[in-house]
């Protein structure tokens, strides 16, 4: 097999089986609910500065959003995947985000608020998606046939706010892609995005452990030289399945991480068991043979591994647990 | 007929209470401690010569 294909799931405040939630926060400072989110699923992204007068809003005591102390230019939501050496090819995105300020003009070319994938970490308006300007037809939905991008404004009301949906298939290699969300430097503002990235990439041996890029990733060099990151935790491609396990148990002896020896079709199992292991990752590696190199002595540790898996992989069937 | 052309031979069935897997290219018998179907496949449970606990796709059944 010379390519596996993957996808990445980001629910922020809404998912995708929400057809036409009304979810909105209440961002009006001089309203009795001001500071509030409805209708979220999950956490909505709630931007407020001034931690003197709002020291807590409502919506993080319920736990209905995450709050920003910081604006930003282009806030870097996640970073989907950064391959050390090799490629990714991205070939689809879908992208829905519910925000107060929400702008899309110059038929897509300028996009405001608006959750987007994009390969460089600071170009929210990455153009090779983008139809062309002033020449393409302005009204919605714009779907320009040559990008096979299709985007709608408002295909649905909210009680404050707007909803934009973009959707893209095409190929593009990357080593990198991220993320991205333009804020533009405005405070009291909120959003909540969902949105699907497929891609494909080398058939490689995997490092399978979620880690936080900035703090689990980035600051390791033995890391970045054994295998590449992905947001799902799965799809991080190295060159040898030996090393990647060396290196894990060096950097990582207390947590939980599997590797995919993809010549042998074996998977090595670190603290943890058969039985951690989710139905769905098996279908999709089809490994021949499970080895345990090590058992859990904490189960907690293991469990946090399999949460983490099923929030951000698309699985089929979905776990019992999930909405 | 050459010896290329000769049909490979059937496996020899296992010893009662071994089942028989293919690993690195072989028939090997080994005495399963359980069996667990995950996904679309079912494993046999055994310690492997290098001593790990070790699960390998199991034969189809007779």
């Amino acid at each position: 097999m010379p390519f596996n294909t993957t996808s990445a799931l980001f629910d922020q405040g809404i998912y995708f089986a929400y057809d036409s939630p009304n979810i909105y926060c209440q961002s009006n400072t001089s309203a009795s609910d001001y500071g509030n989110c409805y209708n979220t699923w999950g956490q909505a992204i709630f931007v407020q500065t001034d931690t003197t007068n709002y020291p807590k809003l409502p919506c993080e005591n319920n736990n209905t959003c995450i709050r920003r102390t910081t604006t930003a230019g282009v806030r870097t939501l996640a970073t989907i995947f950064n391959y050390s050496g090799k490629q990714g090819i991205l070939q689809y995105f879908w992208t829905r985000t519910h925000s107060l300020l929400w702008t899309i003009s110059n038929n897509v070319t300028y996009i405001r608020f608006v959750a987007v994938p994009a390969p460089s970490s600071s170009d929210v308006e990455f153009l090779w998606m983008l139809p062309a300007r002033n020449y393409e037809i302005s009204y919605w939905p714009i779907y320009d046939p040559i990008g096979n991008l299709k985007v709608y404004n408002n295909p649905y009301t909210i009680s404050s706010g707007n909803v934009a949906v973009l959707r893209w298939q095409g190929t593009y290699f990357t080593s990198t892609l991220y993320l991205l969300i333009s804020e533009e430097s405005n405070n009291n503002v909120w959003y909540a995005y969902d949105t699907r990235v497929v891609w494909a990439y080398e058939s490689s041996p995997l490092a399978i452990i979620p880690l936080d890029y900035n703090n689990d990733y980035v600051p390791y060099s033995e890391l970045r030289n054994a295998f590449g990151y992905a947001y799902t935790g799965i799809d991080q491609p190295g060159w040898n399945a030996q090393d990647i396990i060396s290196v894990l148990r060096d950097i990582f002896p207390d947590r939980a991480w599997a590797v995919y020896d993809d010549i042998q079709k074996i998977l090595y199992l670190y603290n943890l068991t058969m039985d951690y292991v989710p139905d769905w990752l098996i279908n999709k590696l089809a490994p021949v043979g499970v080895k345990v190199l090590q058992s859990p002595s904490d189960s907690s540790i293991a469990q946090a591994w399999v949460d983490a898996l099923n929030a951000r992989n698309l699985q089929i069937p979905p776990p019992s647990s999930s909405v | 007929m050459s010896k290329a052309n000769n049909p490979p031979n059937p496996p020899t069935p296992p010893p009662q209470g071994q089942v028989k897997i293919r690993k690195n290219r072989k028939w090997v018998n080994v005495a399963p401690k359980s069996k667990k179907q995950k996904g679309m496949f079912t494993y046999v449970e055994f310690t492997d010569d290098d001593g790990l606990d070790t699960w390998w796709i199991a034969p189809p059944q007779e």
